[in-house]
């Protein structure tokens, strides 16, 4: 079997859905950037496509669909780039109308503010639209949000669930989205409930380059996304905000 | 757009507060694909629309195509709160990248089949262990049991089907669970009691077999 017999046993095997956990993780992430493998597992999904025209289909609840609205609605407030220039048009209309205080009730905390660049931001992240609609199950959720600081001197980034539902069996994973970018999201790690959070900051953004990006939180399994990029539900959403100066200031 | 049924008026962007499901008899999905879509042309022009962020045509490619990727979902995932998670995982997808569809290349129920296959499966392999009897009482199929089938079951389908046939039923079997039920190797080994080698085998053997079938 030579290489070009793996490739594409691999990706067949990928899309067929034949592989193990490792192994579809490890096609997954070698897809990204193996031109090769890319184009002959998009080639086995046109090959292999007829086959799920055989199979009776399932009517979804009703509410799935108002679930994907409100996310939409939501994801809409934010800087994750559309794939096609008519995108942005269509969203650069929309920001204004959406009002993004009324889906995600942001709140910035303004800390300090050091000549020159900024050495703090931070942010509060409320539960979305979409965490209220996919939470509403009895004693699985208790109110509670997030509180971000980048500390860009000691490129530390500490998450604090705020009132976490100590019982809450759930997963949650922190996001960058980089702002003007069109870029994937920027895993910022798993977050270990009920406990503060700290984790290194290792990017060279700019602060400047970050400030008011956005900043998510999903719902994983354990362990985080396997996939590179917000697998569940961004339940929690919020903006990184620049210290100000020492009024200690809230609005 | 010509020949698609008037699904109600949306907004400029999706508005949460706004009653936009209770225009159907139920949901988007429950008018079916048979009234939402006359051929595979208005399912190409649908997601275009929804690429330029017409949400009308969202509404109508959820609306023709929701009920068969639940099935795939859900047979794949065998948990009805997981499955319904990542069916709206798909749509946020389809919304955000319709545009990638290129219908010189594939075709829309194949591109989007492969969303959701693809979700499924990530979404399956996170959990270590499983088996088909985890999931007890599976939901009643719904009576639009094949949507989008008349004008989907193309040459490419029927081609498809005579390489399953040639396989032999103890090879199509393997091929089967691991398409439909995302099913691995040694799932698919405890399953029909054969060697995991066996099975990655007759996988490999099956699949090259499929492509020299389909001549691509």
């Amino acid at each position: 079997m030579n290489e070009d017999d793996d490739i594409d046993g691999l990706a067949a095997e990928y899309v067929l859905g034949s592989l193990d956990a490792d192994e579809r993780k490890a096609v997954a992430a070698r897809r990204r950037t193996d031109v090769m493998l890319n184009r002959a597992i998009e080639a086995w999904e046109t090959r292999l496509g007829p086959l799920g025209d055989d199979m009776p289909g399932i009517e979804p609840p009703p509410y799935v669909f108002r679930s994907i609205a409100d996310r939409l609605a939501a994801l809409q407030g934010q800087s994750i780039q559309p794939t096609r220039a008519l995108f942005s048009r269509r969203r650069a209309v929309a920001v204004g109308a959406c009002a993004l205080a009324a889906c995600l009730a942001l709140a910035v905390v303004w800390l300090r503010d050091l000549p020159g660049m900024p050495t703090t931001l931070v942010a509060q992240l409320q539960r979305s639209v979409a965490g209220t609609v996919l939470e509403d199950g009895p004693n699985v959720w208790t109110p509670f949000r997030f509180e971000v600081s980048f500390d860009l001197r000691a490129s530390t980034i500490v998450v604090t669930p705020v009132a976490a539902a100590a019982s809450s069996t759930r997963h949650y994973q922190l996001w960058l989205i980089p702002r003007d970018r069109g870029g994937p999201p920027i895993s910022l790690g798993v977050i270990a409930l009920p406990k503060t959070t700290t984790s290194p900051w290792l990017a060279t953004y700019p602060p400047d380059d970050i400030l008011n990006t956005t900043l998510v939180v999903s719902l994983e399994s354990e362990g985080g996304s396997p996939i590179g990029m917000p697998s569940g539900p961004l339940v929690f959403v919020g903006k990184l905000s620049q210290a100000a100066p020492s009024t200690g200031s809230r609005f | 757009m010509p020949g698609m049924a008037p699904v109600g008026m949306l907004g400029n962007r999706f508005d949460p507060q706004r009653p936009q499901v209770a225009a159907g008899p139920g949901h988007p999905g429950a008018a079916g694909a048979s009234s939402a879509f006359s051929s595979r042309q208005d399912l190409v022009d649908a997601l275009e629309l929804t690429a330029r962020g017409d949400q009308a045509a969202f509404k109508r490619v959820y609306a023709a195509t929701s009920v068969k990727l639940f099935g795939i979902i859900l047979r794949i995932l065998r948990r009805r709160d997981l499955a319904e998670d990542v069916l709206q995982e798909v749509y946020i997808r389809v919304w955000q990248r319709a545009g990638d569809f290129d219908p010189a290349i594939n075709s829309p129920v194949a591109w989007l089949v492969a969303i959701a296959r693809g979700r499924a499966l990530d979404e399956t392999r996170r959990k270590t262990t499983r088996s088909l009897d985890d999931c007890p009482g599976l939901p009643q199929v719904s009576n639009d049991e094949n949507p989008l089938a008349d004008h989907e079951r193309d040459e490419d389908h029927h081609r498809l089907l005579a390489c399953l046939d040639r396989l032999g039923p103890d090879k199509r079997e393997v091929v089967v669970l691991a398409y439909h039920y995302g099913m691995t190797r040694e799932e698919i080994a405890r399953r029909t009691n054969r060697p995991v080698a066996t099975v990655n085998a007759w996988l490999r053997g099956s699949l090259a077999q499929i492509k020299d079938g389909l001549g691509q």
